[in-house]
């Protein structure tokens, strides 16, 4: 006995087939990696503006393929290790945002899309969330 | 003061030489160039470097140079030992850089590049135009070059781009578009280029040709390093599928390479994704025609009885109601009635349109309101129109079942019969069915919430949902009892009317992939919900 509220009583000896069942769909969250540094509360600042933000740990590179935008805090680039990071996610067009309070990356300038000397400012969300789309 | 420069390479490595060259000006140098004799015969080359360089020579003389900067990327292993040369393969390093590195400037010398486009040709623009290029006469180029370019040029096409081809001859064969292939010089093709709004290309010499005129450039990236040569005046996104040997250019990898799979494994869709970044919203697409599903579908005939009133009511928008009655003439709809209402259009053009409509087997009805919609404050016609139309069409006495149209659909072949005979195969099926919808499943706002299943009919599939969605076909008994009315005359939103429906306990059949497109509100709806771009429920 079918009692499922589409189905009239009528109908019930020959009831239309159910074919799928849909999946309830999401808005993909944008992915922000986080190499360097630790700033307090950053993290929870960018649940604040919908960014998922997680550290990289040098896991893997191609699981930055899936960042919106990838932080780099307080780095030197002359380590190679870094500064492989960072020409593999510009080789994908991901954008790379710099942030340290003195120095600018120098030779390595044209790599980044954005520079800032903090994170506690509302310039820096407004551009952050500007080229993160 | 006087300087010598040493370089002999392509275009794109010439426009990024030429920032160099811009700062050493600035400094007060005088530029000489010396090059060889292959130089000499490249008129793309010699167009540039034409008003840039005091003297061209093809032999080092010593002519009271104060210094002698070595561009070159390929220098003999003697003359690397003593003199400082560009160490092009360390990694992350902008070729102009390198460039300002050698001169001794830093970035913040940087100020464009020396290059000047023509002032012809002009071409006719229409909305959003984009330039395509591709490579082909370089030995780099066989690695370089996509494949694709002939498919995407359609696809733009059918989007409603204005396409234009550029570069060498016989290098977009294939293409559709407005062909400029071997007919211009460099600096007309960048004129040609400033007037575009987009360029696709591999990074080749007129990506960089596009970063000098201002024109922001989609890169389809295989074998070739974006940090090194990527675009540093305008706006960018790079195409690149993961591909674990790419980047390789002039690496071990790259001269092994007999079959580019990084570049071959670039699909239209991927280009297409990207592109639409770059797209303003007003010039985003707002039609999707159902090209594939049509041909599936022609040929299957579904018969049903009884005849439609479809009503439709129209307020300018002359643009969207030409493309709708194309489609619904195409789409051979069930036959019976149609009642046009012009609700006070001030085009002239959609009055002429509605009268001089014909289809077989229907019979046009037209009628007109005196500036209802604009009385309303609404950009399309209210609901006092559909009302209006509603009780016309009831008291037309042959007609079965009534169905609202908006003036901005397109719609499927033989989408009110399937709309017909599914509405009846649900009533027989379950409780409390009123109406068929026939679009928007998967519209962020229209979305069937309540049901998650699909059921299947010999005439498809279809969901229930409470409410109705804008586009609808109801029997003519259950408008009888008022329930096809809408409510709240002066709104143009069908809101209102679904909560009332969904009050009543009403369902409505949505079918599923839906039978029309709503082109007006796509744009609209285009921020909150980017992936239905491509939905052809939309």
């Amino acid at each position: 006995m079918i009692t499922h509220p589409f189905y009239s009583k009528s109908a019930q000896r020959t009831p239309p087939k159910e074919v799928l069942e849909i999946k309830v769909r999401r808005a993909e969250q944008p992915y922000l990696f986080w190499i360097g540094k630790d700033v307090e509360d950053f993290f929870n600042e960018c649940k604040r503006f919908g960014f998922v933000c997680q550290r990289y740990t040098y896991g893997g590179l191609s699981l930055l393929l899936h960042a919106s935008g990838v932080v780099v805090k307080d780095v030197g680039l002359d380590f190679q290790k870094d500064l492989n990071v960072c020409s593999f996610v510009k080789n994908y067009g991901i954008p790379l945002i710099w942030l340290r309070r003195f120095m600018m990356p120098g030779r390595w300038q044209s790599l980044f899309d954005l520079f800032c000397v903090g994170c506690d400012s509302k310039d820096f969300w407004r551009e952050l969330c500007q080229i993160c789309v | 003061m006087r300087v010598a420069v040493c370089f002999l390479n392509g275009v794109g490595n010439f426009i990024f030489l030429t920032a160099a060259i811009k700062v050493l000006k600035r400094w007060g140098y005088e530029v000489d160039l010396i090059t060889d004799e292959k130089f000499l015969k490249h008129p793309a080359l010699m167009e540039i470097s034409n008003g840039i360089f005091n003297k061209i020579r093809t032999k080092y003389v010593e002519d009271g140079y104060e210094k002698v900067f070595i561009f070159n990327w390929s220098v003999p292993a003697a003359v690397r030992r003593k003199v400082k040369t560009i160490n092009w393969q360390e990694q992350g390093i902008h070729e102009v850089q390198h460039y300002l590195d050698c001169i001794g400037a830093s970035w913040d010398d940087f100020d464009g590049y020396i290059f000047k486009p023509d002032l012809k040709p002009k071409i006719r623009k229409k909305d959003f135009t984009i330039a395509l290029a591709n490579c082909s006469r370089t030995n780099q180029a066989v690695k370089k070059r996509w494949d694709k370019f002939p498919e995407l040029s359609e696809v733009l096409q059918d989007l409603g781009y204005q396409v234009v081809l550029l570069g060498l001859d016989g290098e977009l064969e294939g293409c559709k578009g407005i062909d400029y292939t071997g007919k211009l010089t460099l600096r007309q093709t960048a004129k040609v280029l400033q007037q575009c709004n987009l360029l696709i290309s591999p990074s080749t010499g007129l990506s960089v040709v596009a970063d000098a005129v201002g024109t922001s450039v989609l890169l389809l990236e295989g074998p070739m390093t974006t940090p090194k040569s990527h675009p540093l005046l305008v706006n960018y996104a790079v195409v690149r599928k993961y591909v674990a040997c790419a980047p390789c250019f002039q690496k071990s990898t790259w001269w092994m390479c007999k079959k580019p799979v990084c570049m071959t494994r670039i699909e239209v869709g991927d280009v297409i994704q990207k592109m639409l970044n770059f797209i303003p919203k007003m010039y985003r697409p707002r039609r999707k025609v159902f090209v594939k599903k049509e041909k599936a579908v022609k040929g299957r005939k579904f018969k049903c009885d009884g005849k439609v009133a479809y009503c439709v009511a129209c307020f300018n928008r002359y643009h969207l109601l030409k493309s709708f009655l194309k489609s619904f003439k195409e789409s051979e709809p069930q036959e019976g009635h149609v009642l046009f209402l012009n609700d006070g259009s001030t085009d002239p053009r959609v009055k002429k349109a509605l009268l001089d409509f014909k289809v077989d087997g229907i019979e046009v009805h037209y009628f007109e309101a005196d500036q209802a919609a604009q009385r309303h404050r609404c950009r399309c016609p209210s609901c006092a129109s559909y009302n209006f139309l509603l009780k016309k069409a009831e008291k037309i006495e042959d007609v079965d079942y009534l169905a609202v149209c908006d003036p901005d659909a397109i719609f499927k072949p033989f989408w009110a019969q399937r709309m017909i005979l599914t509405l009846e195969y649900a009533r027989r099926h379950h409780e409390g069915v009123g109406l068929c919808s026939c679009f928007n499943a998967k519209h962020p706002v229209y979305d069937v919430a309540e049901s998650q299943q699909v059921f299947s009919s010999p005439y498809g599939q279809y969901r229930l949902k409470r409410g109705v969605n804008l586009l609808f076909l109801m029997r003519k008994d259950f408008f009888k009892n008022d329930f096809g009315l809408f409510d709240v005359e002066e709104n143009s939103a069908d809101l209102s009317k679904n909560a009332e429906l969904a009050q009543k306990g009403f369902w409505s059949v949505v079918l599923q992939p839906s039978m029309a497109q709503h082109m007006g509100a796509f744009a609209s709806s285009f921020v909150r919900l980017k992936r239905c771009l491509f939905a052809e429920d939309f």
